[in-house]
């Protein structure tokens, strides 16, 4: 049996956020999202690099199958362009990102005899990283893609 | 939220721990902009668990993973930290992809919230005004140190009256709703990450 005992706690944020003063909410968030946007030259740098470390990954093992340690810069780097992509205004990058994340957390042993659904990933990072340039209905075509690609990769590492 | 109500961050002590300059930068200006003066920026855990030994803080946010180390054993040794003054203090996770060998740790790991990226101005400040006015008490059970991960009051979340016991089947029903509720997605419904949280948020 598993024995359960509370703990009754201080929440000194409690006690400070409703303190007078401050400002209001609607403008706390629009203020947040100024500080953002100065932020997004920084930002789309930052994402080009990711891509960049990408692409270094998938033209260094196109021809011997990818180690661990290159699978996980690949993720760190495509992790990281999900986390910052949307914030910039590139949502559809960032849902990109995020199937590159899952294609190398569950593709398991097919994805090391080759990069190929890395490499396909990469191209439409690339296309996607264009924005406003490629229509919604192109956009979302790539994701869609993308997802076809991941499932059918996931599929092939769980029959081994 | 309430966008007429007022907040005030002037005096809050927030720590930050990402490893990443990039996330640092999103999250230090989110908080900036929210008018918070004190903001302490940690790339690394062992200078977050410096600065929790010897300074008073009101809010952690870390990110699950800072350097090769995991935002969730941080939060999973604070809770642990028997006598230092910020043992109960509010922590709020921001979580990428989530790989599923962490899934277990997310949940477990005794933070208040957790947020799935892309991170938004709006997200954040909801979850740090529901992690402020939230009343769950702290609860100590087998391996587990944290909020009461059932909730009494409506969250954003919307995952009421259920213990871990429960959460099979809050899981099951969090896997099939993912799309709508994974953009900040509450640490005691955690579910398989069975669908893009940028999807989820759209």
């Amino acid at each position: 049996m598993t024995i359960v005992r509370y703990i009754k706690n201080p929440n000194s944020l409690a006690r400070k956020i409703a303190a007078p003063g401050g400002k209001k909410v609607s403008a706390a968030v629009a203020d947040a999202e100024t500080e953002l946007s100065e932020m997004t030259p920084a930002g789309l740098e930052a994402i080009d690099a990711c891509i960049a470390i990408i692409a270094a990954s998938v033209v260094r093992t196109s021809e011997t199958p990818p180690s661990a340690e290159t699978l996980e810069a690949v993720y760190q780097a495509a992790s990281a362009v999900h986390g910052s992509a949307a914030v910039f205004g590139l949502r559809d990058l960032g849902e990109a990102a995020w199937s590159l994340c899952e294609l190398i957390d569950t593709g398991g042993g097919a994805l090391r005899s080759g990069m190929a659904a890395i490499s396909s990933h990469l191209d439409s990072l690339r296309l996607l990283r264009l924005g406003e340039a490629l229509t919604p209905e192109q956009r979302r075509e790539l994701l869609d893609g993308l997802q076809d690609l991941r499932l059918h990769t996931k599929q092939e590492a769980a029959a081994g | 939220m309430d966008l007429n109500g007022f907040i005030n961050l002037d005096k809050i002590c927030i720590l930050l721990a990402d490893s990443s300059p990039q996330g640092m930068d999103i999250l230090s200006q989110i908080f900036t902009g929210f008018g918070a003066r004190n903001i302490t920026r940690c790339a690394s855990i062992a200078l977050a668990s410096d600065f929790i030994r010897s300074n008073d803080v009101d809010l952690i946010v870390v990110n699950d993973t800072v350097g090769t180390e995991s935002g969730y054993d941080f939060v999973h040794w604070l809770r642990r930290q028997e006598g230092n003054q910020n043992v109960f203090t509010p922590a709020i996770m921001i979580s990428g992809h989530t790989k599923r060998s962490i899934v277990g740790k997310a949940r477990d790991c005794g933070a208040n919230f957790l947020i799935a990226k892309p991170v938004s101005p709006q997200v954040v400040l909801e979850r740090v005004i529901w992690v402020a006015r939230e009343k769950r008490p702290f609860l100590e059970a087998g391996d587990y140190i944290g909020p009461d991960r059932r909730h009494h009051e409506a969250d954003p979340g919307e995952n009421k009256g259920r213990r871990r016991n429960d959460q099979l089947l809050a899981e099951a029903e969090a896997a099939a709703a993912a799309a709508a509720e994974a953009a900040a997605v509450d640490v005691s419904g955690l579910a398989e990450p069975a669908s893009d949280p940028q999807q989820a948020s759209a």
